[in-house]
């Protein structure tokens, strides 16, 4: 009954995903759509995985998407802190505000 | 009293000592007695040793202190060394080191600086007696080495003594570098002689002269001249002693006089056994010699300062013993180390009572008339004229008369008899016209004297040894120092010999005194520029200024920040730059992080792709 | 075994320093060093008098510490490093007196890295190992490192890097030279050892050892310092508090001296023969470059910087003259220069201290105000240009005789120096003390007894090495027949 997807497509679509999440985060200067862009990005990278585990018959790339997930988490956790910090901070979530890093 | 031999050296040695650890803080009567005092009982402990050792008939006495260095066949001792030459150097020394230390407690008295001036004083002049104790009773190369260097640095201590005149450290300065350039050729001397004989003991290395190659001889022979070039204030290395006289004067009497400029011509006739295997060498000291002696009796005629009248002076009457030492008169060369000692002390210390009554006046310009104000400094400094002049019965006479006819029977000679009878001649004619100006004529400044038996005690001393220390040499030095020769004064020769200075001092008289009108003459252009060419020492300054001193100061100019250190500042500024190009990348946008990421990661897939 | 108690002792008063600031209060950590110093020259005196054993030695420990690559704690002392381990505790005593109340912040940490920087000089003097000499190579290094970077003078930051990054590279290259020189000799025989003793024999290929030679060349005369890798030293010396300083001058400099002698020649013969008109030219060019530059400077502590190039070039000569005139003579520049050159540093910081300048054109005269210090000034200046009867003289007479043997050009020109020591010195003299006194000079405190004890007890030391020098020479002398480099 299952609908056979040809992995191409999947990647395609991967493909895709991770660029418009790219696009956003090179585009956008709010910092949380910059996160969001990031998730997009993440998630494209998973969708590959899982379309390259189903086309092997292997574990391993629903495995690499459950650390994929767990990764966003953490990232989700530390970054929102730094959003917040950066929001105190400069008044902003305009990331260009922050570039006090520079050489 | 021989073997208390070390005493003599010692005993200036412990004044010094403890005159320096005191600090100063003794009363200033105990510092005199302390600082006159040893140089006194090293006079008569050194009397005492001389005396037996006369007696004794021995050629030589050496007393072993300790080994200096021992480092592989090298060891080199402390041994004091007894003889003739030795005998008469340690005699003038102590003897007339301790005359004028005695007369520096009068001059020196309140003659200083700082509260503790005296003492410091008179513990450099302590200094000085045991360094050049040292130098003459050495009997290794080293050890005289060690005297050498020590006497050189009194000099300096000394002739800075005022210190807070920048003139006088310039001048204290120069006399030290100046030597030390001699000093430094005689250590290359000194290294080449080890080289060639394994040993810088005088006494083996003159017994083992037969192993030295002749040309490795005139090598020694004419580096070791080279410091004593230096050290005797010769040609080419003049040039420190006139301006040496910025010392107090008891310092000029005793160092740039008596006992220190002689010290090139003590090394030559130590070391008489190389000159003796290299005529070239032995060549070359007379003409250092005979050179130093004209040059320097035509710039004292110019000179209106009497300190550096007499240093001028000073300069010729050394350079006549060069000449004595180059043709082969050895003992009358000491002869006249000896008796110029005497007269030539008694004419510092005379013309140093002057300048002290006259409130530190050296102009002979402004002095005249002072022969009845000052009778005993007058008396002494006509004393000392008269034998610098070399005036028959004086000491000059009978040992300059002696180095000028010995020069008339040497092969080369007769040019360096005409060239010192000639020098005989302006000596008397400056020697006159420094009288005669100084002395005669209307006062100018009035003196006053505050001399007292400490300062005129010892100038009658002197006086009583310019004249008869010419007697004592005929009779006791030729005995221990060698024959001076025998001379008839009845040939052409010997009377020009006495007759020029006697002219000269005629002809000074006329001139100075204003009898014999000569000043259209002298103040031609020609008349006027040979004046100034000749006041100026015969542009010898003016040439080492040019030659070594602006060329080195303008390289420590320019250098001051040391080139070689370019090359690190230019590693690191080119570091730096790279870290500049480096950070301009660094811009702390985020986006533009990730941009560039994306890009390389675009360039890398297609560098991939198209292997 | 007592030698590793030594070391020992001294970084753990370090320590003891450090702590005491808090406990016991701000004047405690300099009564810590100066017990500490106190007690390691009494210790080195018992032990010259006690006498070496058999071998020539006065102390020895091997203990195993890398045993699988061969490294051992290897520590000896034979007589040249009792004559250096004395000479750093007496320098000790002086550094600690000389920044007595100099230092105003953290004078527990500043003791602590005094005593440090001295443990990794006693190691450095009595390693017998390869590695573990490296070891104390840069362990002497960190903590002088920190002494000018924390307590320096307006450049501090400068100067402590250039003084870091010129160890430290010249370091990695003789750290490159070890291992090179460890795997040669495991080439040669099988066997992996870092110990001294047995890669002194080891047979190596020429080219190699010529490589091999100068990588601990290069890092010893930078140390030294030899023109043209000398530039450090002018800057790290003059940033330097003055116990850096004196330290620096008296004993750090001799390390690079003593690590020619011990490693470079010994451990390469035949390729440092080669070498030697190099380095007699690098010697030579040292004396009077050295000589011509401190006589450039205009400040006090710079030109006396300078003036330890010029001394160090005297070294170079004598070593590289492969006799023992010129071996000895290097080994007792070593000493008085230690003297010598500490006294002159002591001297720049009690100007500076009481001063506020190191510029010579703000001094002039000042034997006016402080006659002690001028009188000392005078004594150091004398002795550092050369004069017989002091211990510099010595030295370099002994140098420069040996060097004649070998070269007679180069010897003759370096003689030179003395004439540019006279120049610089003499100025440096008139510039300061005397002169016109200086109108912007009111008054100035003269030395007092603390000051006092430490100038006599080095100018004894100077007249002692001067007028009977038997002691060092015979201390040195049986080092010298160990090393198997003369003919």
């Amino acid at each position: 009954m299952a609908i056979e997807v040809p992995v191409e497509q999947v990647l395609m679509v991967a493909a895709g995903l991770f660029l418009l999440g790219l696009l956003g985060v090179l585009v956008r200067r709010n910092i949380i759509f910059l996160l969001m862009s990031l998730e997009v990005m993440m998630n494209a990278a998973g969708l590959a995985f899982i379309a390259a585990g189903a086309k092997w018959g292997a574990p391993d790339g629903q495995i690499m998407f459950m650390l994929i997930l767990a990764l966003a988490a953490a990232e989700v956790a530390v970054a929102l802190g730094l959003v917040l910090q950066i929001s105190r901070r400069f008044d902003t979530l305009d990331v260009d505000a922050a570039s006090e890093l520079n050489g | 009293m021989l073997e208390y031999l070390w005493l003599v050296p010692a005993l200036p040695l412990v004044g010094f000592f403890v005159l320096f650890v005191t600090e100063g803080k003794l009363p200033d009567k105990l510092v005199g007695v302390i600082g006159a005092g040893s140089v006194g009982l090293a006079a008569l402990v050194a009397l005492g040793a001389g005396a037996e050792f006369v007696q004794s008939g021995e050629g030589s006495y050496a007393q072993s202190l300790w080994i200096w260095m021992a480092v592989g066949n090298f060891t080199p001792s402390i041994t004091l060394y007894l003889d003739p030459l030795s005998l008469v150097m340690t005699g003038v020394i102590t003897g007339v080191g301790f005359l004028i230390h005695l007369f520096a407690t009068g001059y020196m008295w309140k003659d200083h600086e700082e509260p503790e001036g005296l003492s410091r004083f008179f513990a450099y002049m302590n200094l000085f007696v045991f360094a050049m104790l040292m130098l003459v009773l050495g009997d290794n190369l080293l050890v005289l080495f060690l005297g050498w260097e020590g006497v050189g640095l009194c000099s300096y201590l000394l002739i800075g003594f005022y210190h807070r005149d920048p003139e006088n450290g310039y001048a204290a300065r120069k006399a030290f570098v100046v030597t030390r350039v001699g000093d430094t050729l005689m250590a290359i001397g000194l290294f080449l002689l080890f080289r060639e004989l394994g040993t810088l003991d005088i006494q083996t290395a003159l017994g083992d002269t037969g192993q030295l190659d002749p040309g490795m001889a005139t090598a020694i022979g004419l580096l070791l001249l080279g410091g004593a070039v230096g050290k005797s204030a010769q040609v080419p290395l003049q040039t420190w002693l006139p301006d040496a006289m910025a010392g107090p004067t008891p310092v000029s009497a005793l160092i740039h006089a008596a006992t220190m400029v002689t010290a090139g011509v003590y090394l030559i006739a130590r070391m008489k056994g190389i000159y003796e295997l290299a005529p070239v060498a032995q060549f070359a000291v007379a003409i250092v010699g005979l050179v130093t002696l004209l040059i320097s009796s035509f710039t004292a005629l110019t000179q209106t300062d009497i300190k550096r009248i007499l240093a001028y002076s000073t300069m010729s009457q050394i350079g006549y013993m060069f000449m004595a030492l180059g043709v082969g008169a050895w003992s009358a060369g000491i002869f006249h180390l000896m008796t110029h000692a005497f007269f030539k002390a008694l004419l510092f210390l005379a013309s140093g009572s002057v300048i002290l009554a006259l409130h530190h006046e050296q102009d002979i310009h402004k002095m005249g008339g002072l022969w009845r104000k000052l009778p005993v400094p007058f008396a002494s400094m006509l004393i000392g004229s008269l034998a610098l002049v070399a005036l028959p019965l004086t000491s000059g006479f009978y040992s300059k008369d002696a180095i000028l006819l010995t020069a008339w029977e040497h092969d080369t000679g007769r040019w360096f008899w005409a060239g010192g009878v000639l020098a005989a001649f302006m000596t008397a004619l400056y020697t006159t016209r420094m009288m005669v100006v100084a002395f005669f004529g209307e006062t100018k400044t009035e003196p006053d004297d505050a001399s007292r038996i400490n300062m005129w005690g010892p100038l009658v001393v002197l006086c009583v040894l310019s004249i008869a220390g010419g007697w004592m040499g005929i009779g006791v030095l030729d005995g221990l120092l060698g024959p001076l020769g025998e001379f008839s004064h009845t040939d052409p020769v010997a009377v020009t010999t006495v007759a020029l200075p006697i002219f000269g001092v005629l002809l000074g008289w006329l001139v100075f005194s204003g009898r014999l009108d000569l000043s259209t003459l002298v103040a031609s252009s020609f008349g006027d520029a040979l004046r100034r060419f000749w006041q100026s020492g015969w542009a010898f300054d003016w040439v080492y200024d040019r030659l070594f001193v602006k060329p080195f100061l303008w390289v420590a100019r320019v250098n001051k920040r040391d080139i070689v250190d370019l090359v690190f500042r230019i590693t690191a500024s080119v570091t730096r730059g790279f870290h500049h190009v480096g950070a301009l990348t660094q811009t702390g946008r985020l986006r533009w992080y990730a941009a560039n990421m994306a890009i390389g990661l675009i360039v890398v897939f297609l560098i991939v792709a198209s292997v | 075994m007592i030698l590793f108690v030594v070391i020992l002792a001294l970084l753990g008063a370090g320590v003891v320093a450090w702590a005491s600031e808090r406990v016991l209060g701000k004047d405690a950590p300099r009564l810590v060093s100066l017990l500490a110093f106190g007690a390691g020259l009494v210790w080195s005196a018992a032990v010259w008098l006690d006498g070496a054993d058999a071998n020539g030695l006065y102390a020895a420990m091997d203990w195993p510490w890398i045993a699988r690559f061969g490294i051992h704690l290897t520590l000896e002392m034979d007589g040249l490093s009792l004559l250096m381990v004395a000479l750093t505790m007496f320098l000790g005593i002086v550094a600690v007196v000389s920044s007595w109340d100099e230092i105003e912040s953290a004078q527990g940490f500043f003791q602590f890295n005094i005593l440090w920087v001295m443990a990794g000089v006693v190691g450095v003097f009595t390693a017998m190992d390869l590695l573990l000499f490296f070891f104390f190579w840069e362990v002497m290094l960190i903590p002088m490192y920190l002494l000018i970077a924390i307590w320096g003078h307006e450049e501090k930051a400068y100067a402590s890097m250039k003084f870091f990054l010129f160890t430290q590279i010249s370091g990695l290259l003789m750290l490159f030279a070890i291992l090179a020189l460890v795997f040669v000799h495991h080439g040669a025989t099988g066997e992996i050892t870092f110990s001294y003793k047995a890669l002194l024999g080891a047979e190596i290929d020429p080219r190699i050892a010529t490589w091999l030679m100068l990588g601990f060349f290069v890092a010893f005369a930078t140390k030294l310092p030899s023109v043209p890798v000398h530039t450090w030293l002018p800057d790290a010396h003059t940033q330097a508090p003055t116990a850096g300083s004196v330290i620096l001058a008296g004993i750090l400099l001799k390390t690079g001296a003593y690590g020619i002698i011990r490693f470079a020649v010994p451990l390469f013969p035949e390729a440092s023969a080669d070498f030697a008109v190099w380095a007699m030219l690098l010697g030579t060019v040292s004396i009077l470059y050295g000589g011509a530059m401190a006589f450039s400077q205009s400040d006090f502590k710079r030109l006396v910087a300078y003036s330890s190039i010029a001394h160090m070039g005297f070294i170079l000569l004598g070593v590289y003259a492969f006799n023992e005139l010129g071996m000895q003579g290097a080994i007792v520049t070593m000493v008085a220069h230690g003297f010598s050159t500490a006294a002159l540093f002591m001297m720049a910081g009690a100007i500076q201290q009481r001063l506020h300048t190191r510029e010579m054109s703000q001094m002039g005269g000042l034997w006016k105000h402080a006659p002690r210090m001028g009188t000392m000034t005078l004594f150091f200046v004398i002795a550092s240009v050369g004069m017989p009867g002091l211990g510099n003289f010595v030295g370099e007479f002994l140098a420069l005789l040996g060097a004649f043997q070998e070269n007679w050009v180069m010897a003759a020109v370096a003689t030179l120096g003395i004439v540019v020591a006279a120049v610089y010195g003499l100025y440096l003299m008139q510039r300061s003390f005397q002169g016109t006194p200086n109108p912007d000079v009111a008054s100035m405190r003269d030395f007092g007894l603390r000051e006092m004890s430490v100038m006599a007890a080095m100018m004894a030391g100077l007249v002692w090495v001067g007028v009977y020098p038997q002691h060092v020479l015979e201390l040195s002398s049986a080092t010298i027949q160990t090393l198997g480099v003369l003919p």
